[in-house]
């Protein structure tokens, strides 16, 4: 390579490493942050056991591993990065000619990865085990004899099935490539073929899956073919490069350089969504009750699924806006206030959560179940174990907090949290249990036992205000939901109007100025607690509406009203 | 017990000094406390090595002492004895005790603790038991299936489901232990109904438009011809409060037969009664009778704690597949105000075996579900008190020679069950229920969130191919049954 190759070839690593670690930090933080929450990486013995006991276990363990530090998403963006370059690398120093244009064609299988991790349900498993693949090739193509060098390939072939999957038959197809011996080839790939076979007699997967490799993508329905696709790149590129046609014809390694980073972007966008970002980003927030975050986001990226704005609902109830500005987002009934196991696009943990800070306690363990359910390839989540330890620690079930917490101090990001209630439960009536515990209880439903019903919703969360008349989550949600639900009697009758010591919120306003209205009350009695701009604007908005105004103008006009809500959802 | 304990402490003391941990430790002046509680319980020949750990200890030593002076000792931080050994202490030991003599190492003090026994039955248990691992979840469900366990090692093998299968395994049941006789049904998407018998697995579409839905509920007769099934249209509704998770009850269901050889459905009136919910079939011994569960139907959520069901008993005439006409009430639970459910009667033809909750069929939900006992020569019915927890007891099953029974028990934490045995002998008097033996136990279940679901004991490894059984649920080879009215002339 001529040094301007060198430089360009330099710096397109550099763009690869800085680029994904900008891309998986930044605008696909979320995603980057989810592969750890939708794992439990346990340091324990019977841990690394129970994960290596499978083909590609290994890689898989290790992939486990380093996921655990996409608790942060700068650091999983990094290990995303570091890998993706790394496979570039390996693959690049496999390759036996060393040319630009060959330098080009070996990022393609780092591209095709990145696509991979842009996906719903990747692993990082597939890049350690790509990456593992990779350096048992350089180590087997560092023996000099041949004989020795063939051997040991058979040999590592079984192996690496065994410790990274079915990779191992990448292993052998570079190594036959390299070995330019037909017979050999055929051997090596017929015993690359006979691995996951073999292993259908002893493990109990189906063939496909352990063809595919057990632990390369989280759903094992509608696998992508992507992590493949790479694979047979990979050992096209190592072809190409023992091709001696080609040899030293670089003219167009300028091209080639920028035709790699012309595909990368494409394709990457390809295979990301936005809209599973920002759902994530929804659901994670929630789950980390940074509500502040999430009104914040919503004033930037408006919530567009039920779950998303459930998350918005909760955040704004737990900042005092829930009455002030929920109808300033789009709402489409009750199930964007509280969602159950029927709403779309719902996230187990974040319905959990609702229901864990209404008080609903029994309602929000079963929701963390449901979560756990939801983990495709069934792992444990620590952010669902977390939840669950409180829960199991507000209704004073020592023996199950226990049992959670000690799952999580085996972990890295949440042994601390883990070990501090793990000591509360020494002295669980004793003053060092958190206030929000205490709080927790007293808000819980203690009475007459009885069958949560759904569609009567507003029944229990008025059964959570008798058992505890403070729980302002429980009294803004009942509002919410008579208002959603279009029950502006009810809501009316159950809104502590007189007892605002400021300007009463907005939406509770717009609900009773309707609700009056539709009575037959006159407009010129309205009590003192409605604005008189508010008054007035609703004026504006029945002769607007019995003017039968277009409804795009109504909604411009009044969008962010209970009153459009009321009559056009 | 003076010269037990005479001759144990040198014995200890000789442990101790070869491990190299305690040059010196405190008398505890107690018994351990150990877990899993295997304190004075009463143990087959053949069962895998009882390890244990004691609670807040460090490091664990203890040594397992049988008849004619063997010893078995284990160390670390669990108490996990080598299999082989621990097999020759208890073969050695059959009729008689292995006294456990432990040491723990608490903030790197050790203290000795007082010796504890485990009674060695001369009762043979079966070779295994087979379960389903489901973890909580009432929507969706993941990860679910039927393993098989080897009682003399902790071998476990998963015979359906796991990590491998998306359907969701349900019911299942072997023929009084006997593998070779094997139902379960799959829920989902292409739910079937999978009978084994004869080395050959078929998928079944049991749902036919004379019976209310698939088959649930499965006991086979004796015979392995018939299999007596309910039909249930059930739901679940979630408790408000939190001591309670959640109530499964049924909006409908019924009895009915099936004739693997005729291959059709027989149900009579008697057990297809309008108003009125027959459950959870069991054969009788001799196969000339089935026992189930009988309730009228209630306004179902409302009067949830209103669902009481009876213990019954009609009568069945294994030569042509026909079900009595006359209902028999064994046990009026409803007076008692309780209710009835999964009954299953010994194969010794003395005992049955049920559970009894407040109200309610699914008593794995009821923390006051206990396990109660029908003598069916006095018609005595009694509470298995020794055996019972303060939370529920559920799911048991009897082993071959009725001398053993499995049961699902959440007394550990109150929501994960947990598979317990108990020894009972002839006269119906049990000996102490001991938890399912695994290396390293607390770890184990510790990490473990997946329930034992309905335990049962087979006779030898289970010979079913669960990949073929995933291939067949994702074909659309189904079989139909045919239906018929049973002869009420019976």
């Amino acid at each position: 390579m001529t040094r301007p190759q060198r430089i360009t070839d330099l710096s397109v690593s550099l763009l690869l490493l800085v680029a994904s670690t900008v891309y998986f930090s930044v605008w696909y933080a979320f995603h980057t942050v989810n592969l750890e929450q939708l794992q439990l990486f346990e340091g324990t013995w019977a841990y690394f056991a129970e994960t290596v006991s499978v083909p590609g276990g290994f890689s898989d363990y290790l992939g486990r591993f380093l996921s655990q530090f996409f608790y942060h998403a700068w650091s999983g963006a990094l290990i995303l990065a570091g890998l993706l370059v790394l496979i570039r690398a390996l693959l690049r120093r496999i390759c036996t000619r060393k040319d630009a244009i060959i330098g080009a064609a070996t990022f393609l299988p780092s591209i095709l990865l990145m696509m991979v991790m842009c996906l719903r349900f990747p692993t990082v498993s597939l890049l350690t085990a790509f990456c593992l693949t990779l350096v048992a090739v350089l180590a087997v193509k560092g023996i000099r004899s041949t004989k020795a060098r063939r051997i040991w390939t058979l040999i590592l072939i079984p192996v690496l099935y065994l410790l990274l999957g079915s990779l191992a038959a990448l292993f052998a197809a570079i190594v036959a490539i390299q070995e330019h011996n037909w017979r050999f080839g055929v051997v090596a790939l017929l015993m690359a073929i006979a691995c996951p076979l073999v292993a259908s007699l002893i493990f109990p997967y189906p063939l496909g899956r352990l063809f595919y490799g057990l632990s390369y993508y989280k759903v094992h329905v509608q696998m992508p073919v992507w992590p493949w696709v790479a694979a047979v790149v990979a050992a096209a590129v190592v072809a190409l490069a023992e091709s001696p046609v080609l040899a030293g014809n670089d003219r167009t390694w300028r091209a080639a350089y920028a035709a790699v980073v012309i595909f990368a972007v494409p394709a990457v966008l390809l295979c990301s969504s936005r809209n599973d970002e920002q759902s994530l980003r929804y659901n994670s927030l929630a789950g980390k009750r940074a509500w502040n975050r999430i009104v914040t986001e919503a004033t930037r990226r408006a919530p567009k699924t039920y779950g998303e704005t459930a998350c918005l609902n909760l955040a704004l109830c737990k900042t005092g806006h829930l009455g002030g500005h929920m109808f300033e987002f789009r709402q489409d009934g009750p199930e964007t206030l509280l969602p159950n196991e029927n709403t779309p696009h719902h996230d187990g943990l974040s319905t959990a959560e609702i229901f864990y800070q209404l008080g609903m306690v029994n309602n929000a363990r079963r929701y963390c179940f449901e979560a756990l359910n939801a983990i495709p390839d069934y792992q444990k989540s620590a952010p669902v174990f977390k939840l669950l330890a409180e829960i199991s620690l507000v209704n004073e079930n020592f023996e199950m907090a226990r049992k959670y917490l000690t799952s999580l101090s085996h972990t890295l990001f949440y042994r601390r949290w883990a070990n501090e209630r793990i000591a509360l439960l020494k002295d669980p009536a004793g003053p060092f249990v958190p206030n929000e515990y205490i709080e927790k209880r007293y808000e819980r439903y203690k009475g007459e036992d009885y069958i949560f019903d759904y569609n009567h919703a507003d029944f229990s969360l008025r059964q959570l205000l008798v058992e505890h008349p403070g729980n302002l989550t429980a009294l803004n949600y009942l509002l919410a939901w008579n208002l959603l639900q279009k029950y502006t009697g009810e809501f009316v009758a159950t809104c502590p109007f007189e007892a605002f010591t400021s300007t009463v919120p907005k939406a509770w306003q717009e609900g009773f100025v309707l609700d009056w209205n539709r009575s037959g009350y006159p407009a010129d009695d309205l009590p003192e607690f409605i604005t008189p701009a508010l008054a007035a604007r609703f004026e504006a908005f029945t002769r607007d509406f019995n003017a039968n105004v277009p409804l795009a103008a109504m909604q411009e006009r009044y969008g962010d009203t209970y009153w459009f809500y009321y009559f056009f959802k | 017990m003076k010269k037990c304990l005479f001759f144990s402490l040198p014995l200890l003391l000789a442990v101790l000094a070869c491990t190299g941990n305690p040059d010196r430790f405190e008398q505890a002046g107690r018994q351990p406390d150990i877990y899993p509680d295997y304190i004075g319980v009463t143990v087959p020949a053949t069962i895998a090595p009882l390890d244990f750990d004691i609670d807040g200890a460090e490091k664990v030593i203890a040594v397992a002492e049988g008849a004619g002076g063997q010893t078995v000792k284990a160390s670390g931080k669990s108490a996990n004895f080598p299999v082989k050994a621990w097999h020759r202490l208890l073969a050695a030991s059959k009729g008689g005790t292995v006294r456990v003599t432990a040491c723990g190492k608490f903030d790197g003090k050790w203290k000795r603790f007082e010796p504890f026994e485990i009674y060695v039955s001369e009762d043979a248990i079966d070779y295994g038991i087979a379960y389903r691992l489901i973890a909580p979840g009432y929507q969706s469900f993941s990860h679910i299936g039927i393993y098989e366990r080897d009682l003399s090692s902790f071998d476990e093998v998963c015979l359906i489901g796991g990590k491998n299968f998306d359907g969701c395994v349900n019911c299942h049941a072997f023929n009084r232990t006997r593998p070779e006789f094997f139902s379960l049904h799959v829920r989902g998407e292409r739910g079937a109904t999978f009978i084994m018998k004869d080395g050959k697995t078929v998928a079944y579409d049991m749902k036919t438009d004379s019976t209310l839905a698939a088959c649930v509920y499965p006991s086979w007769h004796p015979d392995g011809r018939f299999i007596a099934y309910s039909t249930n249209v059930n739901r679940q509704g979630f408790y408000q409060r939190h001591d309670k998770v959640l109530e499964v009850y049924d909006l409908k269901s019924d009895l009915q037969v099936y004739d693997t050889e005729k291959n059709v459905l027989i149900t009579s009136p008697e057990v297809k009664v309008d108003g009125v919910n027959e459950n959870m079939p069991a054969f009788s011994a001799d196969g000339r009778a089935i026992y189930f569960a009988s309730c009228t139907e209630q306004e179902i959520p409302r009067s949830v704690t209103e669902i009481r069901y009876n213990l019954c008993r009609v009568d069945f005439n294994p030569e042509t597949g026909d079900i009595g006409h006359k209902v028999d009430t064994l046990v009026f639970a409803e007076a008692m105000g309780k209710s009835v459910s999964f009954p299953k009667p010994s194969y010794d033809g003395r005992w049955i075996m049920y559970q009894l909750a407040d109200y309610g069929c699914f008593g794995a939900w009821h923390h006051e579900s206990d396990l109660w006992l029908l003598d069916l020569q006095t018609g005595e019915t009694r509470p298995l008190d020794g055996v019972n927890s303060d939370d529920a007891e559920s799911a048991h099953s009897w082993s071959s020679n009725s001398r053993w029974f499995v049961f699902g028990s959440r007394r550990d934490d109150g929501l994960y069950t947990r598979a317990y045995l108990c020894h009972i002998d002839a006269d119906g008097v049990c000996g102490k229920p001991f938890m399912l033996p695994q290396k390293s136990p607390r770890d184990f279940y510790d990490s473990s969130v997946r329930s034992y679901n309905v335990p049962e004991f087979v006779a030898g490894p289970v010979d079913f191919n669960g990949i073929d059984a995933v291939r067949l649920y994702n074909s659309d080879n189904r079989t139909k049954v045919g239906f018929r009215w049973s002869d009420s002339s019976l």
